[in-house]
């Protein structure tokens, strides 16, 4: 699933399109829990997804990247910004078109467990929504047989309930009911992290092997760096509500140009008691949680911002926005000092890239 | 480390004598329905100093071993055991006078949930400093100042203003901190986390993973580290247990283990997770589940998942090769002549 689309798919229009998304929540607070301010939860956030290509959205808990595939699928309405689907503006879609548009987006969620309906079996949770899609009696049984071959569930199992499921399985029904509306765009929240290694390897050659064969889109959020580089072709990396860095995932792993970027490959745990962390590539504590007003709010945080003596334009001026990069140019980092970042970044993660610990 | 905090009783054992010691230990959860067997003759010893990690998948019993140790189970846990041993003190049939005494003040306990580990209801420097009361003896004041003390050595900044906080004030890796503050209190010879930081972000974790490891360093205690991620384990541990299905599968020394491991299921998890590497690859699964534990195991648990099964495996249990050659398999990965258990 790693193969390079071809150039002429390239001019098609993205499946996804997403302008300046902003997703603000009230902060209230108070005894009459009046709205004192605003928590940017997503803003002004930026890119595209071509049809079969899957784009990882990553960061720490609270970085957005959940609230924004969210918005994308409108369960969550956004503040400002537009959001295209094939081409064609849903940002302020409402109620029956907006129903009508759902079936070309849907969503495969972290825990299984609590997103499917403990009282119905495999065939009830499916055929439900097969039924919604406008397919009556044998049409219903036929489509609902493909899709659970689709995800490699036998026969055995659809009568079962989900608490019948292992957790694998479980994942594989969430799966076969994204898909059962034939769907362009398949936004996965975490649908890997609550397995266990073993499983979590089943699901996500099958989430790369239905890509193959039915060309969907996967926005795919995830906190974890090693399945995003199996599974996705493209990365945003989001701190805070923003983004920091986009691009191709071969450039993001090896060439990182924001600090943060580098910060968090920095601290995936490397699996050898031989490779020491970095120790320049750190971030800094949250303590000192209110962003500057002027200049780069990430610096509060930013090793680099040290490493180059605090810099004037980190303290002056904001960061460049970020554009996404076409396949195969340098990523897209909201750093004045990306250049220098990659040159410190690629020299500390080096060890990062060795393969398991060679016997002494 | 200026910190001599309350440690009077520091050096219990010698350095012969393991810090922990079990023997043959089985775990049975019974019910009404049906008995499962989730921890099936597990032995192992850890040393002074030493940082054993346990890791499996869900259900393997890596963490029921560990809580065994404390008798920190369900009162549905059935534990037999030949032998258990912390610090000199047998813990095989323990009275709850032999528990309260090892708990937090020899034992020293992290788990992976700090939000429900911690009491709501009582300050951070109160939870810290009651350990030091109870098993150090320190009177009120002089405990209030030690765990503003341990609050500084645990990373938390402005300590001193912080020990009047409580739990819901602080970030998650925050009352990790506390967590681990707790632990150490008494300079216990043993530490038991359970997935210590499988619930932070990467970045908190690597902090917290900086932080016990220094704090193990320092002050020579034991640590058994249970924890479903290798990488995690495999960054800090000195020897490795993998357990499947209830048992032990392989326990070999950390670099031994992760460039040449011996027992098909270590080699198949060490293949399925996902590692950020130079060849982007889709990592290789491990097909079928773990047998049920609700009935009895004949030979070894793994061979319906394994490829490398010979005639034996159906019939003859392979636990005791584990002594031998430190993989409990009767077909090992790598080719081993003579067999020396780490």
């Amino acid at each position: 699933m790693t193969a390079e689309v071809p150039t002429s798919q390239e001019q098609e229009p993205p499946v996804v399109s997403v302008s300046d998304l902003a997703v603000w929540f009230p902060r209230r607070s108070g005894p009459l829990l009046r709205r004192t301010g605003w928590n940017q939860a997503v803003e002004g956030v930026s890119f595209s997804i071509q049809r079969g290509r899957t784009l990882a959205l990553v960061g720490e808990s609270g970085s957005g990247k959940s609230t924004t595939g969210l918005s994308i699928v409108r369960i969550q309405k956004p503040t400002r910004g537009s959001i295209s689907l094939l081409g064609r503006d849903i940002s302020n879609l409402e109620g029956r078109e907006l129903r009508r548009i759902r079936r070309h987006m849907q969503l495969i969620f972290q825990d299984p467990t609590g997103s499917l309906n403990p009282r119905r079996t495999v065939t009830q949770v499916l055929d439900e929504v097969l039924r919604a899609c406008g397919l009556r009696g044998e049409a219903v049984a036929a489509r609902r047989a493909q899709l659970l071959a689709q995800v490699g569930l036998d026969s055995h199992h659809w009568s079962k309930y989900p608490h019948e499921l292992s957790g694998g399985q479980r994942q594989r029904v969430g799966i076969a009911r994204a898909l059962a509306t034939s769907p362009e765009l398949v936004v996965c929240d975490e649908p890997v992290s609550s397995l266990d290694v073993s499983i979590q390897a089943q699901i996500m050659q099958l989430l790369a092997r239905l890509q193959s064969e039915l060309g969907v889109a996967y926005l795919f959020v995830s906190h974890d760096l090693a399945v995003v580089q199996a599974l996705a072709h493209e990365v945003a990396v989001m701190h805070r509500g923003r983004l920091m860095e986009i691009g191709s995932v071969d450039e993001v792993f090896e060439r990182p140009s924001h600090p943060y970027t580098a910060a968090l490959l920095a601290a995936v745990p490397r699996g050898n008691p031989d490779l020491s962390r970095s120790e320049r590539i750190v971030l800094r504590s949250e303590a000192s949680s209110a962003e500057p007003a002027t200049g780069c709010p990430f610096r509060t945080r930013c090793w680099a911002y040290l490493a180059l003596d605090r810099p004037d334009d980190c303290e002056q001026i904001a960061p460049p926005a970020v554009v996404q990069p076409a396949a195969h140019e340098p990523s897209s980092a909201a750093c004045h000092h990306a250049a220098e970042v990659t040159v410190m970044a690629v020299d500390e993660l080096a060890p990062l890239r060795s393969d398991p610990p060679v016997r002494k | 480390m200026s910190a001599n905090v309350a440690a009077p009783s520091r050096p219990t054992t010698d350095e012969q004598t393991p810090v922990l010691e079990i023997e043959e230990l089985h775990v049975t959860f019974r019910s009404r329905r049906r008995d499962v067997r989730a921890v099936r003759g597990v032995s192992l010893k850890v040393q002074r100093g030493e940082v054993l990690g346990i890791v499996g998948e869900s259900g393997c019993g890596k963490s029921t071993t560990a809580l065994a140790v404390t008798r920190l189970l369900p009162t549905t846990a059935e534990i037999v055991a030949t032998r258990i041993r912390v610090a000199g003190v047998d813990l095989t049939s323990p009275s709850v006078r032999d528990l309260t005494k090892i708990r937090g003040a020899k034992v020293g306990m992290i788990f992976q949930d700090p939000t429900s580990s911690l009491n709501p209801s009582m300050t951070i420097g109160d939870q810290i400093a009651e350990p030091l009361r109870l098993h150090a003896g320190l009177g009120r004041a002089e405990a209030a100042r030690a765990a503003a003390e341990l609050l500084g050595r645990v990373g938390i900044a402005d300590a001193q203003q912080r020990v009047g906080d409580y739990p819901h004030q602080l970030s998650g890796g925050q009352r990790q901190r506390v967590m681990i503050a707790i632990a150490v209190a008494c300079t216990p010879d043993l530490i038991l986390a359970d997935e210590a930081t499988t619930a932070l972000d990467v970045t908190v974790q690597a902090e917290i993973l900086d932080l016990l490891r220094g704090l193990q360093r320092d002050t020579g205690t034991a640590l058994v580290f249970v924890s479903h991620d290798l990488g995690v384990v495999g960054d800090f541990a000195d020897r490795v247990a993998v357990m499947y299905a209830g048992q032990i599968v392989e326990l070999r020394d950390v670099r031994d283990l992760l460039s040449r491991p011996r027992h098909p299921y270590t080699a198949a998890l060490l293949e399925c997770a996902p590692r950020i590497g130079t060849a982007r690859r889709l990592p290789t699964p491990i097909l079928g589940g773990p047998p049920d534990l609700g009935r009895p195991v004949v030979g070894c648990a793994f061979r319906a998942r394994c490829a490398r099964v010979v005639e034996r495996c159906a019939t003859d249990d392979p636990g005791p090769e584990l002594e031998r050659i430190g993989a409990a398999c009767w077909n090992p990965v790598s080719s081993v002549s003579q067999g020396s258990a780490s």
